[in-house]
């Protein structure tokens, strides 16, 4: 059976139950938490998307924001993943040089993950997996948070999104994902982007973000980008190359 | 003389000072329920030789203490802070008084009996700021809060330099509960140099003072906490949007006193 999503209605937000790895355990997803040009984004809340349900569990939701964007998403659930297929339209007479979605993914109601001091937050950094807190970070006006470049995106501090929360470790670039592995060592979640333009994680939630990037959009260009989030029984190193398989 | 040793002994000096100076003028009282601490100089922060040993011995990288750094020398005025953080049955006083809004895992406009005597969570900056003008109160700057919780000396924890497992409430994030507070009473070998109770774990606290706009220091670890480092009452990690409610963020009030 696939992972149940539920869309909240006029909301930027799911719900995924029913997720054979975490029996019990409801995940908030926030598709998108915000959504647009980096350099202006529409936060959650600014438009109120319609949802709509298709074959097999899977939910498409749309959105436009009058002059500036238009959004969907297309959301494929299995027994351990959901795919967010997404496209991004600028309407607004603007350049983007660079566009994203920031889709929060939150671990902090399920117990056995929940992880709000990062020990088990999960990053790749110089070609393997690496515990976050070994990585170096930027302590910021805003220390719970951190956000980090990623290989083959522009640094975080050029992107007007990452460098206003001054959270961003210069001359540090990480693979496009993160996982939080559970307490057991043998379940974890993650999400993955491709492309991703940046990562973020919020200690207070528990939470973490795997940007898609639909990179730079003129007026009226559409980009494309996929996210995946993962609910898996693995170990990090079997899912790590799942992943690499799956997003290539 | 190291500099640890020299704000220790100006404390006591200081102290010693103020008790000769009492026989000539009047001392400064704590409201009750609350303590007083003396004005003075105390060790904020942590040295950079500290924090690269935390690091190193829990597995972080430096620069993730790095908003602790450098440890410094800071004067206070003579101030009030309560002996144990806001209860939810004080709690519940003020929103009975006020109208403000009951929290939400009370299921209604009191807490669970249960739950009276322990700390409040699910709160802000604005409710906590709230209760507080309510009381004729306010809320602890960083460096009050701090040095209430590890007096003068420096110390790594408000009992001493080495953790002590029963000295809090914490490292509860697999309780098969949501919320897993304490009485605020219930850890007695927890007080600080001044006897100032349950600074460490059980909620982390909102201070008045943040590291930048809309954010706020929230201080001392939690029941969540698992980490040993983050439940130090120098670190700042868990510090962030001062609008942010959660299970394990809580408060206590301090007062100027004259």
């Amino acid at each position: 059976m696939p992972i149940k999503l539920t869309p909240a209605r006029g909301m930027m937000s799911v719900t995924a139950t029913d997720v054979p790895a975490f029996p019990g355990v409801g995940f908030g997803l926030g598709i998108p938490e915000s959504i647009g040009d980096v350099a202006r984004p529409v936060w959650f809340g600014k438009v109120a998307p319609e949802w709509r349900e298709l074959e097999a569990g899977a939910w498409e939701t749309s959105a436009t924001a009058e002059g500036e964007l238009s959004y969907r998403a297309v959301l494929t659930p299995t027994d351990d993943t959901v795919e967010i297929r997404m496209s991004l339209t600028n309407l607004s007479d603007r350049v983007w040089d660079n566009s994203l979605a920031f889709n929060c993914f939150g671990a902090g109601g399920a117990p056995d993950l929940a992880d709000h001091e990062c020990v088990r937050h999960w990053v790749g950094w110089n070609g393997e997996p690496r515990r976050l807190i070994e990585v170096p970070r930027q302590y910021s006006p805003r220390p719970a948070v951190a956000l980090w470049s990623v290989e083959g995106a522009p640094p975080g501090e050029k992107i007007p999104f990452v460098g206003n929360f001054r959270a961003t470790p210069p001359g540090v670039a990480l693979e496009g994902w993160l996982a939080i592995v559970a307490r057991d060592s043998k379940r974890l979640v993650a999400t993955a982007s491709k492309p991703t333009l940046f990562l973020f994680q919020n200690m207070e939630y528990s939470c973490i973000h795997a940007s898609p990037s639909f990179g730079r959009l003129e007026p009226g260009q559409t980009g494309e980008a996929v996210n995946r989030i993962y609910f898996v029984e693995s170990t990090l190193e079997d899912w790590h190359a799942r992943m690499k398989g799956d997003l290539g | 003389m190291t500099r640890r040793e020299w704000v220790t002994a100006a404390g006591v000096g200081a102290v010693s000072l103020a008790l000769g100076a009492a026989r000539a003028e009047v001392q400064p009282v704590a409201p009750e329920g609350m303590i007083l601490i003396p004005a003075g100089v105390f060790l904020m922060g942590t040295t950079a030789d500290q924090a690269e040993k935390l690091a190193r011995q829990h597995g972080y990288h430096p620069s993730w203490l790095s908003g602790e750094t450098p440890q410094r020398e800071v004067e206070l005025p003579a101030f009030a802070i309560g002996k144990y953080p806001v209860t939810n049955a004080q709690f519940a006083e003020f929103c009975a008084a006020t109208g403000h809004a009951p929290r939400p895992y009370w299921n209604g406009p009191e807490p669970p009996e249960r739950l009276s005597d322990h700390p409040v969570a699910m709160v802000n900056h604005a409710d906590c700021t709230a209760y507080a003008q309510w009381a004729s109160k306010r809320l602890p700057t960083e460096a009050e809060w701090e040095k209430a919780a590890r007096g003068t000396d420096g110390r790594m924890f408000p009992w001493g330099d080495e953790f002590d497992p029963d000295a809090c409430q914490w490292n509860r994030a697999r309780a098969p509960v949501t919320f897993a507070t304490a009485p605020v009473t219930a850890h007695p070998s927890g007080a600080s140099p001044y006897a100032v109770m349950d600074m460490v774990g059980n909620v982390a606290e909102y201070c008045a003072d943040g590291p930048g706009p809309g954010a706020a220091y929230i201080k001392g670890g939690s029941w969540m906490n698992e980490e040993i480092v983050n439940l130090r009452p120098a670190a700042r990690n868990m510090s962030g949007f001062a609008n942010n409610t959660a299970t394990f963020y809580g408060f206590r009030c301090a007062k100027d006193v004259v």
